[in-house]
């Protein structure tokens, strides 16, 4: 029964654990937490078969469902799904991170825990279902759908000000959302469908091209977010329990990233070449903005907030080169972001858990209270600089190297900007870490913490083994991309009416 | 000369007088089948609603005309009879639970709402602008009752005086513009009025005033003061029936008007629906944005709602008309709901509801807080829900027409509506310190709210059922 519908499972699994939790009784927190994390590893090992079946010596769309859904006379819709090299392993990503930010809500999260289960399970299924939505109506039903079991995350189990960052948050994406909608709107009215892979083959007008991909691009540089669309980010991150900020960090903003892939960049080719230059300016100032933005922070979370505005940076400038190295580094950056971004979190929700506090100032020479902690930060602070080794040299690599042998003129001045980046990610990384661990003795509060869990280390040490592979091997990762990434590009050029983009990073 | 009455066709009509004076009569028998008044009143409009149905299927092509007009039937007006009497039944169940059952002398209020009812049909299954009027005022006349049933309570009485008086303005506006245009044309018959040639300022005189008043009743601004007034003064049930099915027939009277009798003067009307469906839109919207009283705020949601139906007026093409119908029908679920939760806050008889005594509800209360929730979701246009779909296909069928300004207005409306919807799952949810109220749940309204929500999800997924019979019914006014 599931062999042809296997994606479907893969995507509303998590329903069944929702329906499961109802019949929870409240007070059983301890048996609600364990049956999430035995119910996430069980999803992750299920989807693992993406990986195993996934066949990257050809592209095509994979473990493709396609039954009509909708059927009337001004509204065609399909229940349209698959995935291709661009979204497996965010999909995989996302079913990897769950039972991880499960074990670490085993002690964080005290209050209301079924629902906060429910939730989380929610808004994984908006997740899958965003990434996996080949048909414009079923996606966009997902992607709003999601809003509100992360509203709720942050706005009943936030911190101070959860209910103004919930709200701004809601309100914020909806209104790129919204914006996004009149777009579909406008390109069933033109095509008359809203299935993706049609509407790559149809030729927009510039004029419409432009103003769609106004649309779009709005919607999706919300949620990535790109400066200026960045503001709710902090608020969101430092008010929402740890968590939310890691299924956040680690994976809704990848969904702006990725829908600039799949939607706004191939349909709007010729606009998308126009806007460019403009989009990378802005990621570049993203960059550089966040990293600037991230050394004055005194609290711990908002630093990594702030790092989360300039990482993504780097992987809108990889897409937005329109090479492969480029694209493939963007993808992996997507990734890795996810990883050690949302590693981050986990470990400064770890002492905030001991603490309750994540100002800078409160801690310094902790390294001597907790040596296991320190290493897991150290690790993970690396990777998010970019130490070769690590995930982040990786794509932080590929995507400069993509910029540098992009088309776009100028593009050593974008590289050279962007690189400039990379030293201020490991000035207020390495000026934080050295602030929190090193720097003084511990004061006679801080003396008192006590090192990880085993329960800690247990859902830490996927993530460095995570970090050490993409950092080690990541051709694994490259090789299942590949295809998709070069039928991306050869379909850009081949709709491209305006200007020619060599594929090879040649100057025209 | 003879007249032979066909009793078919008058059938729902005679039903609903006979329980009008069956429940007058009920009051003056002995105590105990009082108590059954609810059940009795709502056997009637099911008779009514059995009628209708039974109906539907003969009238895919064709249509039932019964004396020039005077009785109209097809497709259209019998989808809008169907909504109309479902809203009156789920009103009904709504009372049931809602008044105090000592107190409250049950059978005249049923025989008022049932006038009303009547009055309703009378002026959806109808091609004749006199029997509209008629209509209009039967189903006026007793709301103006109703929304003053408490009368000892003074935002009750004033709201009830309010409406009274701006509605009774409003219809002299509408008679008026019937005598224009009859005086212009010489017919009453909406079709007759298309045929005849129109120069004359006589003319553009008439539609004015029959805009007006239909404005009116539809609480499109700048016509809809007394809407938040009234509202808040009636009975929430009552809130809850007027605010759908008066509403819906006001709307697709004024679609009527204008697209049967005056489609060569669109050019005309248009930037007259235009104007006013921006402001009614945006009034509506911001005025909830400001509101204390939740009540209140739902009020000017629902002037708001109007203003997006009054959009796809403008759209001018069956997938306008189809997208008004669908959207009635899935704002009859959610309303139902929204006001039928608000029903349940009650302490005897004071239903006085303000964000704040919404504090920590969700969690004392699960069920009703999940209910809710999902009724301010859908009201959001949150999509999986039936508010999102009825929205998507208004805007897209603005889209197709290149109507790209109202579009985006109706776009920042909804995005502005966010708000204020979700500053009652705040409170619910979010909010620290619960207030300490307890309330005792009509097992009878819960119910309702129940199939309301999951009507609401189901036909947010599949909205095909309604759709269909949304564009079988559309298709025949054009």
């Amino acid at each position: 029964m599931f062999e042809n519908h296997f994606l479907s499972l893969i995507t509303f699994f998590p329903l069944l654990a929702v329906v499961i939790l109802l019949f929870f009784p409240s007070k059983e927190e301890k048996g609600i937490k364990v049956f999430g994390i035995v119910f996430s590893l069980i999803h992750f090992l299920i989807s693992l078969k993406l990986l195993l079946n996934f066949d990257y010596s050809v592209y095509k769309l994979q473990f493709v469902e396609r039954t009509s859904w909708i059927v009337s006379n001004f509204l065609n819709s399909q229940y349209f799904i698959g995935i291709d090299g661009i979204s497996l392993f965010i999909v995989l990503l996302t079913t990897f991170l769950m039972p991880i930010i499960f074990l670490s809500t085993y002690s964080g999260i005290t209050k209301k825990v079924k629902s906060f289960y429910i939730h989380m399970f929610l808004l994984e299924v908006g997740i899958l279902g965003s990434l996996v939505a080949l048909d414009l109506f079923l996606f966009y039903v997902f992607w709003e759908v999601m809003l509100i079991p992360m509203y709720f995350i942050i706005g009943v189990w936030g911190g101070e000000r959860r209910i103004y960052a919930a709200i701004k948050f809601f309100i914020y994406t909806m209104a790129g959302s919204l914006l996004m909608l009149l777009g579909i709107m406008y390109i069933y009215k033109t095509t008359g469908t809203f299935d993706v892979t049609k509407i790559y083959s149809y030729h927009f007008s510039l004029n419409e091209q432009i103003y769609l991909f106004i649309a779009f691009a709005i919607a999706f540089a919300i949620k990535v977010p790109i400066f200026p669309f960045h503001t709710w980010l902090p608020d969101a991150h430092t008010e929402a329990p740890t968590a939310g900020s890691v299924i956040l960090a680690g994976v809704l903003l990848k969904l702006g990233t990725y829908g600039y892939l799949r939607f706004a960049m191939p349909m709007f080719p010729d606009a998308m070449v126009k806007f460019a230059p403009y989009v990378i300016v802005l990621a570049i100032i993203g960059i550089i903005y966040g990293a600037l933005v991230a050394m004055v922070q005194k609290d711990i979370k908002k630093l990594v907030a702030y790092s989360s505005v300039s990482h993504l940076g780097y992987v809108m400038l990889g897409l937005f080169a329109l090479t492969v190295y480029g694209m493939q580094g963007g993808i992996l950056q997507m990734i890795n972001h996810g990883i050690s971004t949302g590693a981050l979190f986990l470990l400064v929700g770890v002492v905030y858990e001991r603490k309750h506090t994540r100002l800078i100032s409160e801690y310094g020479g902790i390294a001597k209270v907790m040596p296991v902690y320190a290493t897991f930060f150290m690790i993970v602070t690396l990777s998010s600089i970019g130490l070769p080794l690590t995930n982040g040299f990786v794509g932080e690599f590929s995507i400069l190297l993509g910029t540098f042998k992009s088309s776009w003129q100028h593009a050593w001045v974008y590289t050279a900007f962007a690189a400039s980046g990379v030293i201020l990610g490991a000035v207020y990384m390495l000026w934080m870490y050295q602030r929190v661990f090193f720097n003084t003795e511990p004061s006679e509060e801080n003396k008192k913490l006590t090192d990880l869990t085993k329960r800690e280390i247990a859902y830490l040490v996927p993530l460095v083994i995570m970090i050490f592979w993409i950092g080690l091997y990541p051709n694994f990762f490259f090789k299942r991309m590949q295809k998709s990434v070069d039928y991306y590009l050869n379909m850009f050029k081949a709709k491209q009416v305006v200007t020619v983009i060599d594929n090879e990073g040649g100057k025209k | 000369m003879n007249i032979t009455i066909n009793y078919y066709m008058l059938m729902p009509f005679l039903i609903l007088t006979g329980g009008i004076i069956v429940l007058s009569f009920m009051g003056v028998l002995n105590e105990k089948i009082k108590h059954y008044s609810g059940v009795i009143a709502s056997l009637f409009l099911f008779a009514d609603l059995y009628y209708f149905v039974k109906l539907l299927p003969q009238l895919t092509y064709r249509s039932l005309d019964y004396m020039n007009g005077m009785v109209f039937y097809n497709a259209f007006n019998i989808y809008l009879s169907i909504l109309v009497l479902v809203c009156g039944i789920a009103s009904f169940v709504l009372a049931e639970g809602f008044f105090n059952k000592e107190e409250f002398k049950h059978p005249e209020f049923y025989a008022i709402a049932l006038a009303t009812i009547c009055g309703l049909l009378v002026m959806v299954n109808t091609n004749n602008l006199i029997n509209i009027f008629v209509g209009l005022e039967l189903t006026s006349i007793p709301l103006y009752a109703t929304v003053a049933y408490f009368r000892y309570k003074e935002p009750s009485v004033e709201g009830a005086l309010k409406y009274f008086i701006l509605g009774s303005i409003a219809s002299g506006f509408f008679l008026f513009g019937i005598a224009v245009i009859y005086g212009a044309t010489g017919s009453v018959v909406l079709k007759d009025i298309m045929i005849v040639k129109k120069g004359d300022e006589l003319f553009k005189l008439g539609l004015l005033f029959l805009m007006v008043g239909i404005g009116f009743k539809a609480s499109a601004a700048p016509f809809h003061m007394w809407t938040p007034d009234a509202y808040e003064g009636a009975p929430t049930p009552v809130t809850a029936f007027m605010s759908i099915a008066p509403k819906a027939v006001a709307i697709v009277i004024l679609v009527k008007i204008l697209y049967i009798a005056f489609p060569d003067m669109f050019i005309l009307w248009e930037k007259a629906i235009f104007v006013i469906a921006i402001l009614t839109v945006l009034i509506g919207n911001l005025g909830a944005l400001v509101q204390n009283s939740v009540k209140r705020m739902l009020a000017y949601s629902s002037i708001a709602h109007a203003g997006y139906l009054l959009m796809a007026i403008v759209a001018f093409s069956i997938e306008g008309i189809s997208a008004i119908l669908f959207y009635l029908a899935g704002y009859l679920l959610i309303n139902i709901g929204a006001f039928g939760s608000l029903s349940l806050l009650k302490i005897g008889d004071n239903d006085y509801v303000e964000y704040n005594h919404l504090r920590g509800l969700g969690y004392k209360y699960p069920l009703f807080g999940v209910l809710l929730s999902v009724f301010m979701f859908s009201l959001a246009g949150i999509p999986a829900t039936i508010g999102f779909v009825g929205k998507f296909y208004i805007f897209k069928s603005l889209i197709v027409k290149e109507q790209y300004i109202l579009a985006l207005i109706g776009i920042l409306g909804s995005l502005i509506s966010v708000y204020y919807y979700l500053k009652v799952v705040v409170f619910m949810y979010m909010k620290e310190n619960p207030e300490e109220r307890n309330f005792e749940f009509s097992f009878l309204t819960l119910s309702l709210l129940v199939v309301c929500a999951v009507g609401v999800i189901y036909f947010g997924l599949f909205p095909q059922a309604i759709n269909k019979l949304a564009i079988l019914a559309s298709k025949v006014l054009i």
